[in-house]
């Protein structure tokens, strides 16, 4: 077939135009009447082009975006309120009583569990009383507070703004976004119950959900970045009332977030507006004159929340979008050049 | 030829570019390597038959590559280009900066270019991303590609998006004599023989799951592997767990010289390699008599007649199948060494090679030369982001060749005389044979 189609041209010259060549084949082993930048019919026969997967819709990608968005929404909460009680519109006993209040109320919820997420476990060590995590905290906060208040206090606030903005941004960057167990943790899962089946000791169910090392650093730069910010604060008090309020938002507020998330896409989607909402209200109001329209009368937003919304509107919206339109130019590229892959049979132990 | 992998370091690309040299110097070609310096070996060296080596002193960071940066190369390849009146600058491997840079200058000079792709790499993974892109904006403008095998082509043109008749293909070579089978040296069992560097890319574990069942099956068959690497500790185990000390030999790293003893002493090759462009270990195999079992990757299933190789795919029992097949085979005596062995001598030879890239010379000299214009267009076309960055540094590269040449004007820069031609290369040759052994690269 190819000695048919190939226009006479790539013949080799000299060589007898009467005899047709053999045809070509791909082995080197021999030398064959072609120059060698001959191309043959077959080039490429064996490029694999298989078709990528087809676009997810729109919907599961806007969906998947909404923890993103709700974590920009704790941190502008954050910052409104550090900013808030930096100015003097909120004090610090009012912020710490909400701290208190919330934190109760959430723990409670937490514990009664949302939804079914809550399986019941067995451990060895013995079960830590309720009320534990709910006293140690505060009390080690209120002995540390004079400290952590001093610690950064001789910087320069150019300094810290950057810096702050900065351990937010690695925050937000390792932040475990996940919801549900993801592929990784189920397979792990899945080989522990097999070993445990194996072995005959140690039946004791116990259900490995580490954290990863990434969500521990991301809560790690969250505080320090509160507890640099809270060097700015005038007093202890202030300083003890935002740091709780940054363990309550960035330890304890994700893990409730997550059962949220899992039982629903519009609990999701409720919780990610009313958390906006939230975060909207307590911003820095514009000082300019509300808006009229007719009976009535609507605040100006401001620089602020004009920012916030802009960045929810690129996550939640730009992001997916984005991505459904880079979609077209996925392709896999599979030939006889890639990397075997190796099987090979279980060992019977 | 301008490659960072050079002698004294021994590899695949290292010896393809000496021996191709060589081969043309006895074309009555001239011909000067350009690499970077490597511990005491700086400035010109001479390797054995007069092979005149430039080491430039660059720092060269993991795995003898240098980093890229696009300029500084400029002033030093100039200089060379200037002095040994060069007509064709032959950039050989993937991963070497040097040779990109040195395609990316030439045509300053008005000297013209080839490139030789030794390896095959993937389209997804983070290495295949970036160098794919990297070789793309250098094959833009190149003359003409050397491919080693019909498979590195395909690879060579959908990574560098570049025409498939720019591409040819021209197989690596090998030196028959020094390959000669010794069917004398056999022991009576039959042994396998296994040369590689002890890696996963080599598919070590393949062999590490085949050989205590091909152990099992047939009691008088032997190992023997040579080569080290991270995979050494596996197959130490494995080897213990089956207790199969008195059958699996290791012998270790073996140098370049004395591989030949290593596979006279066995009879068949196993090659488990997960990925290989052309497999010059498996033509040497064959070549020193061995009959070839290798897993069917790449470049590999071109390089043999089938009667020469038994193909496994990358499976346990897949590789099981074929080495009781090689074995078998062996058993009955129908795989004759010395006859193998003159069947490969026809087939590869240095000489072939560098008739065939002479060839490929001869198209580039006589097509006409691209302008620059033409150049900044086709590199525009590489896309909207990688396109406008490599005409900014194509234009700082013209701006930084300006400011060179009235630095050192060209006339100021002496030119080598030329007095070497294919008689003296004969006369060297006679000389060197009366020292020492020729094949054998050395200051």
């Amino acid at each position: 077939m190819s000695t048919a189609t190939r226009p006479a041209a790539v013949m080799p010259a000299g060589s007898n135009s009467d005899e047709t060549p053999p045809p070509w084949e791909k082995v080197l082993w021999r030398r064959q009447p072609y120059p060698d930048n001959y191309v043959p019919a077959s080039f490429l026969a064996e490029l694999d082009e298989t078709p990528p997967r087809p676009r997810p819709s729109l919907v599961p990608l806007l969906v998947a975006t909404l923890p993103v968005s709700q974590h920009l929404a704790v941190i502008t909460l954050f910052l409104a309120v550090f900013y808030a009680m930096l100015v003097g519109d909120f004090g610090a006993t009012e912020v710490g009583w909400g701290c208190c209040m919330v934190g109760v109320v959430a723990y409670v919820l937490w514990r009664v569990g949302w939804g079914s997420s809550t399986a019941a476990t067995r451990t060895l060590i013995p079960e830590a009383s309720a009320m534990r995590p709910l006293l140690l905290p505060p009390l080690l906060l209120s002995l540390l507070s004079p400290v952590l208040g001093t610690l950064t206090s001789a910087t320069t606030s150019d300094s810290i703004w950057p810096l702050a903005g900065g351990l937010f941004f690695l925050h937000l960057l390792l932040a475990d976004f996940t919801t549900g167990p993801d592929a990784r943790r189920r397979a792990r899962l899945r080989r522990a119950r097999a070993k445990r089946r194996r072995s005959s000791v140690g039946s004791v169910d116990e259900v490995v959900e580490e954290k990863s090392l990434s969500s521990s650093l991301s809560l790690t730069s969250a505080l320090s970045a509160s507890v640099v910010l809270a060097s700015r604060l005038p007093s202890t008090a202030h300083v003890f009332s935002l740091i709780l309020l940054a363990a309550g938002l960035f330890a304890g507020w994700p893990t409730l977030a997550k059962g949220v998330r899992e039982s629903g896409r519009s609990f999701s989607a409720a919780l990610t507006i009313s958390m906006a909402w939230l975060s909207i209200t307590l911003l820095p109001p514009s000082n300019k004159p509300h808006l009229k329209l007719g009976p009535l009368s609507i605040a100006r937003p401001s620089g602020a929340t004009l920012v916030f919304l802009g960045v929810l509107l690129l996550v939640n919206v730009g992001g997916p979008l984005m991505l459904w339109w880079g979609w077209r130019w996925k392709r896999r590229l599979d030939g006889s050049w890639d990397q075997a892959v190796i099987r090979v049979r279980k060992r019977r132990q | 030829m301008v490659c960072d992998f050079f002698h004294p370091q021994v590899g695949g690309v290292e010896g393809h570019i000496y021996s191709l040299s060589v081969e043309l110097m006895r074309r009555g070609h001239k011909v000067i390597v350009v690499t970077h310096h490597r511990d005491e070996r700086r400035g010109i060296r001479y390797l054995a038959p007069g092979l005149k080596v430039y080491h430039i002193p660059y720092v060269s960071i993991a795995s003898s590559a240098t980093l890229p940066n696009y300029l500084l190369f400029l002033p030093y390849i100039r200089t060379i280009l200037i002095r040994e009146s060069v007509d064709i600058v032959h950039g050989h491997a993937t991963l070497s900066s040097m040779a990109h840079e040195a395609i990316h200058h030439a045509p300053l000079l008005g000297v013209r270019t080839v490139f030789t792709d030794h390896s095959l790499f993937g389209f997804s993974d983070a290495v295949g991303v970036l160098t794919n892109k990297l070789l793309a904006s250098v094959l833009r403008n190149v003359d003409a590609v050397i491919c080693v095998s019909n498979t590195g082509r395909e690879n060579t043109s959908l990574r560098a998006e570049i025409e498939a008749e720019r591409v040819n293909v021209i197989p690596n070579a090998l030196v028959p004599s020094q390959f000669q089978p010794d069917p004398s040296r056999a022991s009576k069992e039959i042994t396998i023989v296994v040369i590689s560097r002890l890696v996963y890319r080599k598919g070590i574990d393949l062999l590490i799951a085949s050989a205590p069942t091909i152990c099992d099956l047939f009691p008088e068959v032997k190992f023997i592997v040579a080569g080290d690497g991270p995979k050494m500790v596996d197959l130490l185990q494995m080897r213990e767990k089956y207790e199969l000390e008195d059958r699996i030999e290791f012998v270790g790293a073996v140098r370049p010289t004395d591989v030949r003893d290593v596979l006279t002493s066995g009879h068949i090759y196993l090659s488990t390699s997960l990925t290989e462009a052309f497999g010059t270990a498996i033509i040497e195999a064959a070549c020193a008599g061995l009959l070839v079992v290798a897993s069917r990757v790449g470049g590999v299933p071109e390089i043999l007649p089938t009667e020469m190789i038994e193909f496994a795919h990358a499976d346990e029992d897949d590789v099981v199948r074929a080495l009781s097949t090689a074995i078998k085979t062996v058993k009955a005596g129908k795989h004759d060494p010395l006859k193998a062995h003159a069947r490969i001598r026809d087939m590869y030879s240095w000489a072939q090679v560098a008739e065939r890239t002479e060839t490929v010379y001869e198209r580039v000299m006589s097509t006409p030369e691209r302008g620059e214009g033409e150049r900044l267009a086709r590199l525009l076309g590489l896309g909207p982001v990688m396109g406008l960055i490599m005409c900014f540094i194509r234009g700082v590269e013209w701006w930084f060749f300006v400011v060179v040449c009235w630095f050192w004007p060209a006339d100021e820069i002496d030119v080598v005389p030329a007095g070497w031609d294919a008689s003296s290369f004969g006369k060297a040759v006679e000389q060197e044979k009366q020292s020492k052994d020729f094949s054998q690269p050395r200051d």
